[in-house]
């Protein structure tokens, strides 16, 4: 058996020490390779920048802790732009923990910003119901929510909420999706509906599935995983856990490539050894 | 009794699905007709909290079952239904942003789910190294693409060639967009067909009678 024939049995958990490694090191050595924005992240953040003062965003932030890694930097990139412009946030989840993974998020910015809770920003919390939910606040945005935010406290004694009684009052939705529901029950049910612009951002596994909605308008462009967050936070000026989890995906990737070389030599060898049967 | 567990829900299915699609259709306004669909989103709504609250009963019946039984794992189950308890009894004592349930959130909940999904990562790279071969025509398509994608979406791509982020979006959004505007339409319409046939009491595997006709 030759190196190469060993090479097709190595112990997977090389590979899994070799992909930790190059998921690793950059996080203590950053290289600081320049990220190029896309058109598609760049119209989220003119479709953001293009609003007014006072005007409303709803964020729903559908994400479980797998893909908060990609999706977290966005909603934080996305506070600091909407706050800097003095556009308020109301935020919920149909998911459950997206609503606290949004807080953890905005809370912070919102304080070293000087911002209220209640006058410039209201989480919902999380809301059961997927579709249902949405075509709710269509109508009644407190009846869909219940009538209180996460922390139980009636919505009715939120100044922003006195303005905001259903999907009709905003302005923008910013959707983060990794699954169902997601994009395309707020784009169903809420945006088609109402002629409201939806962007947002999407797990770089949800993102190919949407493209075709970018093209067609339906979505008004869209963050691509933790690379689309990455390309938003130097639009915005803020470069926090997207731009530093570049490099990582970057040495990943170069890997998995190498790999797949690798993996790929030695097949056709082996072929050549025992012929198109000892190959299958 | 039997009308009730097999007829009953196929008329009531009949009846709502009616509503919906009717002031779909039709501007129920112009005939001074009320618009139910309001009133059925917030039964859904209220129907969807209820199912949870089912699935804690059967999850829990299933576990302690095992449990009772000694099945093979069953220290499992008896994890799964401790953790329950203790959570459960936690948010609802001090509601979910009470210290305690927020600590098992914060230093459990979240880690795990992470660790879970982070998980398929190494396992992807070892299956691709394996298995992702150019033994067909097809594989060599798939596997060139890839590559070109994965250029284009780590910045690193840029640094060795500046255009493979174009190149990578060309691929997104006209051959992929292309292929998936195809599979969208088939499913849409197979979801047109089946939702038909529900209506209609032709498929009625969605309420274990057994299949449809």
């Amino acid at each position: 058996m030759d190196s190469w024939n060993k090479m097709q049995r190595i112990d997977p958990r090389l590979i899994y020490l070799l992909i930790l490694l190059a998921m690793v090191i950059p996080m203590f050595k950053p290289m600081g390779l320049p990220v190029a924005v896309s058109p598609e992240t760049k119209t989220v953040f003119e479709a953001i920048d293009s609003l007014p003062s006072n005007a409303v965003i709803f964020i729903s932030h559908d994400t479980g802790p797998g893909n908060a890694p990609e999706l977290d930097p966005m909603i934080a990139a996305l506070a600091r732009q909407a706050f800097k412009k003095n556009i308020k946030l109301v935020v919920m989840s149909l998911w459950e923990m997206g609503a606290q993974f949004a807080d953890d998020q905005i809370k912070p910015i919102a304080a070293a910003m000087g911002k209220t809770y209640g006058v410039d920003y209201v989480n919902l919390g999380y809301k059961i119901g997927g579709s249902m939910t949405i075509r709710t606040m269509v109508n009644d945005l407190s009846k869909g929510a219940a009538g209180v935010d996460m922390d139980n406290k009636p919505l009715d004694s939120f100044p922003l909420m006195q303005r905001v009684k259903s999907l009709k009052d905003v302005d923008l939705l910013f959707v983060t999706t990794v699954g169902s529901p997601g994009y395309s029950d707020w784009m169903t049910y809420a945006a088609e509906p109402l002629k409201k612009k939806l962007t947002g951002g999407a797990s770089l596994t949800m993102y190919s599935g949407l493209q075709q909605y970018i093209r067609s308008g339906q979505l008004t462009g869209y963050l691509g995983g933790m690379r689309g967050a990455a390309e938003y936070e130097r639009l915005v000026g803020a470069p926090g856990k997207g731009l530093a989890g570049m490099d990582s995906q970057s040495l990943g990737h170069i890997l998995v490539i190498l790999l797949i070389i690798l993996g790929n030599i030695g097949y056709f060898r082996s072929l050549r050894a025992t012929g198109p049967a000892g190959g299958k | 009794m039997n009308w009730l567990r097999k007829d009953f829900p196929l008329v009531l299915t009949f009846l709502f699905g009616l509503v919906v699609m009717v002031s779909k259709f039709l501007n129920l306004a112009y005939f001074k007709l009320p618009d139910l669909t309001k009133t059925l989103d917030k039964w859904s709504q209220i129907t969807f909290a209820f199912a949870i609250l089912v699935g804690v009963i059967n999850l829990s019946a299933l576990h302690i079952n095992y449990i009772r039984k000694r099945r093979a794992g069953y220290w499992y189950s008896v994890i799964a239904m401790a953790t329950l308890v203790l959570y459960g009894t936690l948010g609802m004592a001090q509601g979910p942003k009470g210290a305690g349930a927020l600590f098992i959130y914060s230093n459990v909940l979240i880690p795990i789910g992470s660790a879970i999904y982070a998980l398929l990562g190494f396992y992807i790279v070892s299956a691709a190294y394996r298995s992702f071969h150019l033994r067909s025509l097809e594989a060599t398509v798939l596997i060139v693409a890839s590559v070109l994608l994965m250029l284009g979406q780590a910045p690193i791509g840029q640094v060795l060639w500046y255009d493979f982020p174009k190149l990578s979006n060309w691929i997104m959004t006209v051959p992929n967009s292309a292929g998936i505007r195809g599979i969208q339409l088939g499913a849409a319409i197979g979801a047109f067909a089946v939702s038909i046939r529900i209506l209609l009491g032709l498929e009625r595997s969605w309420f274990g009678s057994g299949g449809g006709q």
